[in-house]
């Protein structure tokens, strides 16, 4: 009976979930076929020139390719600061670790448009300008919170039987380091890789302030929604939803293929960590 | 890639340095810690002090021709109007029922994913969940308002299936605006939730079956306590994310759903003199939220840690 | 749309191999006080795809366009930038952009170089609501009305905005809450403009008070307080509101769109202003600057193609004759509506803005 729930009962749960996390955005995407200037019900006639204009739209795709660029160098800038500072918080225990996280954290606590300002203001200071990087490092800087997080939940539980073994056997840091410690940590890696690219990716705030005169995808998206949200705007952000679910998908493939000849490996040292 | 490393113990400098590692603690500390303090310094205090300067001031940016006096009548405005105090308490209120919601929700969808589908499909399904999260935030909360409208798609249904009466107002209410929150705090929750949940070892589940434990048993004593830091992590984003929502209680939230971090950029966003109130009112929630937190971290960790 | 600009953006790419090479372009990208090019923070809309073509060919000039939605955006992002503004043109000419000026953040208009001044409607041009301190700070490109909007399939035309405190369209209105205040304080009689305020404040905070309880009291007719233009839009096409204080852009969109809805200034008046650029402090180009501002308004094409655009009215004389039969009716005010609008007093402004800001909060709060 109870088995019963659990076959039954969870993965329904998550579909239900799924649906709901979708259905809104089917009914965005079928708006992007809506023959007017706004988007409502009902759909009385239909046409894919929103689709067609936005495809051919110079504009739309060149700051895509501005948010992809940021998205990458903030997403690498908030890795290799977050996974050190995840170590350094590990040394520690008691109320010395419980003030670094909360140091660490403050970005995530900062209202939005304070921290942009502030930024804003501060690489003024140093006569950095405005622009990609600038952007890119106001991303890290609200990225790196959840990298220690997220690496910390994975770090709490590693034990250092395994790392202590290596080393006896002659390894260095460096090798202990990156056979050991960072395949056991790819799991919490790659959610904070796709939490950082999500973050950038969907930043208006941030974007807005520290950005230059190419825009990046929501600044563009946002001065146009002001006007009268259109059509083109849901056929746009459909459009990315897509790309972005193949692309994972292809990454997800890939990579499985990839692990396949060292999985063992992988495993071995996983499932050591967990004992 | 170990045969880089082995390598690089050609030359003196890389075999000087792992030594010194080695050796020291305080130099492995040292390598570890340098790049994070001067980020953690430079990134995360700078801005803040900043901040926290601009709060004292009476009057910023200065017009022209004018010098800064320091005030604490910023600080001051926040007791002296109980409008804002309501705000506030509001803010914490939403945002811890919020967060509760989110994690009863969430879990169990963690669950599913991390130890109820097959293996080899679990990262698939991370991927088509996350997916939602690539779309810009002001187009999801457009696209709940063509789902809950009065022309939208759920009153659509509704006259599809027969239902002749008015329209339902499901918009601009607390539970169009708990909905779109949850729909984006689902995410911050989730990802903690799953890298906790992913390295439970299925043995100790099995073995706890074996021996006749019971599904609530197991959950309450083995699933729960092993999954407490990403309960913890989860619940800690989700209302660190929801105390500092502002567009959404905007665009979903009716005229008496008011946060108080939307004030916040109400204040940042009008042209003007504002910035000194937006910061006094930016330091009062950044402290109220840390001590908030602060104390829920005492609270669950009171309990003997578990070892790894 | 930027043709030059999205070449370069993808050129930027196209040979880079890696991060850094990738992000190289951003960071040694030279200051940009350059001789042939234009930094404009505009409004989507304000600079058409089909003028910017037409304007760059002619003079050679390459326009760097940032897309901006906001006043205060633009306020907190040149405070931010200090006093070395990364624009030559913003786009803040309404009636906030005094806040602009005792900032310090804008240069007056030279109209020695402004050539092309006397091509703005003569209604517009000598109009004070651009001038501070005796001198011009801007040029008008639009003007705005702020009046009911109103759903025409339930509503014959009202005559006062009395409808939207009756409780029969209870949970059915919505509004601004800053722009629709001077509205209702005229509508409770008092001075929305202030202007008969100056030198007696406690009158005004009396008159500000009076106002937000009135407001507060009378809640439970809003449905929402909206912020931008689009979403007053998507409230009506949603049917969620029947009733709404409305700009006359948004307003114009949705009857041209074929929506029922119908826009009037009731009897207790609507607000009027105007929307344009203006000249940064120090601007870096300055003279491509005045090229450009007088290449805009020298043409009533231009006007027509920003009506279209936008939804506005534009100031450009001519402007009308080159619009349809139905794009002139949506636009459109009769003498007696136009005669209702008042025009903001920048004068008065700060001093009653301040009040009606912290009025606002708490309404919002409340």
């Amino acid at each position: 009976m109870i088995k019963l729930i659990g076959r039954i009962a969870l993965p329904t749960y998550f579909w239900i979930f799924v649906a709901w996390l979708f259905l809104p955005l089917a009914v965005m995407a079928a708006m992007g076929f809506r023959d007017s200037n706004f988007v409502a019900f009902p759909i009385q006639s239909w046409t894919t020139d929103w689709y067609r204009s936005v495809l051919t739209d110079r504009e739309m795709s060149a700051s895509l390719w501005v948010s992809l660029q940021v998205a990458l160098i903030s997403t690498a800038m908030g890795l290799v600061i977050g996974t050190p500072m995840a170590f350094m918080v590990a040394r520690f225990t008691g109320a010395i670790r419980a003030l670094l996280i909360a140091v660490i954290v403050l970005p995530a606590f900062i209202p939005i448009v304070v921290a942009s300002i502030s930024l804003r203001m501060f690489i003024g200071n140093f006569g950095f300008s405005t622009g990609i990087m600038a952007v890119a490092f106001g991303h890290a800087v609200s990225s790196v919170p959840f990298v220690v997080v997220m690496l910390l939940t994975r770090l709490n539980s590693m034990s250092t039987n395994l790392t202590d073994a290596a080393r006896d056997l002659g390894a260095d840091d460096f090798i202990v380091f990156f056979r050991i410690v960072l395949p056991y940590l790819a799991p919490a890696l790659f959610g904070a890789f796709m939490f950082c690219m999500l973050l950038s990716f969907e930043d208006f705030t941030r974007s807005f302030f520290l950005g230059s005169f190419d825009p990046t995808f929501p600044v563009l998206l946002f001065a146009k929604l002001r006007f009268g949200f259109d059509p083109g705007l849901a056929a746009i952000s459909t459009l990315v939803l897509i790309v972005t679910i193949a692309l994972g998908l292809y990454a997800e493939r890939f990579s499985r293929r990839r692990k396949l000849g060292n999985q063992g490996q992988v495993t071995a040292i996983g499932d050591n960590g967990n004992g | 890639m170990t045969a880089f490393f082995i390598w690089a113990r050609r030359f003196a400098a890389y075999r000087a340095l792992t030594e010194l590692l080695a050796r020291s603690p305080g130099a492995r500390l040292f390598a570890t810690a340098l790049l994070p303090v001067a980020w953690i310094l430079l990134a995360n205090l700078a801005p803040l002090v900043q901040m926290l300067v601009i709060s004292f001031y009476e009057s910023y940016p200065l017009a022209e021709g004018t010098s800064a006096e320091l005030t604490l009548r910023h600080y001051m405005a926040f007791i002296e109007r109980p409008l804002y105090l309501s705000a506030f308490a509001r803010s914490f209120i939403f945002a811890t029922i919020v967060t509760a919601l989110t994690l009863v929700v969430m879990f169990p969808v963690a669950y599913y994913i991390a130890k109820g589908a097959p293996r080899q499909r679990r990262v698939r399904l991370l991927l088509l969940v996350i997916s939602p999260f690539w779309i810009s935030e002001i187009i999801r909360s457009f696209a709940w308002m063509l789902m809950l409208s009065n022309r939208g798609a759920v009153n659509s249904f509704l006259s599809f299936i027969g239902y002749s009466g008015p329209p339902l107002d499901l918009l601009y209410n607390n539970v169009s605006l708990t909905i779109g929150v949850l729909y984006l705090t689902s995410l911050y929750m989730l990802l903690p939730l799953y890298s906790a949940l992913e390295k439970i070892d299925d043995n100790l589940l099995e073995a706890a079956a074996d021996l006749g434990a019971t599904a609530p048993r197991r959950f309450m004593r083995i699933i729960l306590p092993l999954a407490r830091d990403g309960i913890v992590t989860g619940c800690t984003l989700t209302f660190l994310l929801i105390v500092g929502l502002y567009a959404m209680p905007l665009l979903l939230g009716g005229p008496s759903n008011t946060l108080f971090a939307t004030i916040i950029g109400q204040v940042f966003g009008r042209a003007g003199d504002s910035w000194p109130l937006g910061s006094a009112f930016s330091i009062i929630l950044i402290v109220a939220a840390l001590a908030y937190v602060g104390i829920f971290m005492t609270i669950v960790q009171k309990r003997p840690r578990r070892q790894g | 749309m930027t043709n030059i600009l999205t070449r370069r953006t993808l050129l930027k790419g196209a040979g880079a191999a890696g991060l850094t090479a990738l992000a190289a372009p951003a960071i040694i990208r030279p200051a940009f006080a350059q001789s042939n090019e234009l930094n404009i923070w505009s409004y989507s809309g304000f600079v058409t795809d089909a003028f910017r073509q037409r304007f760059e060919e002619e003079t050679g000039i390459r326009l760097n366009i940032r897309p901006v939605s906001d006043q205060g955006e633009q306020f907190n992002l040149m405070a931010a930038e200090g006093s070395n503004f990364s624009a030559d043109i913003v786009c803040v000419a309404g009636h906030r952009f005094y806040q602009f000026v005792d900032a310090g953040f804008l240069e007056a208009i030279d109209m020695d170089k402004m050539t092309a001044w006397d091509r703005i409607e003569s209604e517009y041009s000598n109009a004070n609501w651009v001038s501070r301190n005796g001198r011009q700070w801007g040029v008008p490109l639009v003007v705005v009305s702020t009046g009911l909007l109103y759903d025409s399939s339930q509503f014959e035309e009202p005559t006062s905005w009395d409808i939207m405190f009756d409780p029969a369209n209870a949970g059915r209105t919505t509004y601004q809450i800053q722009d629709f205040f001077q509205i209702v304080m005229n509508y409770l009689g008092y001075d929305g403009s202030a202007v008969s305020y100056v030198g007696t404040p406690e009158k005004a905070q009396e008159a500000v008070n009076a106002t937000r309880d009135f407001l507060i009291e009378h809640k439970s007719q809003v449905r929402r307080y909206y912020e931008a233009p689009n979403e007053i839009q998507q409230m009506f096409v949603n049917g969620d509101v029947t009733l709404g204080q409305a700009g006359s852009g948004p307003a114009a969109q949705l009857i041209i769109d074929g929506f029922p809805a119908g826009y009037t200034i009731p009897e207790e008046g609507g607000l009027a202003y105007a929307y344009g650029f203006n000249i940064t402090r120090n601007a870096a180009n300055m003279d491509n600057a005045y090229a450009f501002l007088n290449a805009l308004l020298s043409s009533p094409e231009n006007g027509a193609e920003i009506v279209r655009s936008t939804g506005y009215s534009s100031v450009i004389a001519g402007t009308e004759e080159l619009l349809t039969t139905e794009e002139r009716e949506a636009l459109a005010l009769d003498s007696d509506e136009r005669s209702r609008l008042s025009w903001v007093d920048v004068e008065t402004a700060p001093f009653i803005f301040d009040l009606i800001d912290t009025a606002a909060e708490e309404i919002r709060a409340a």
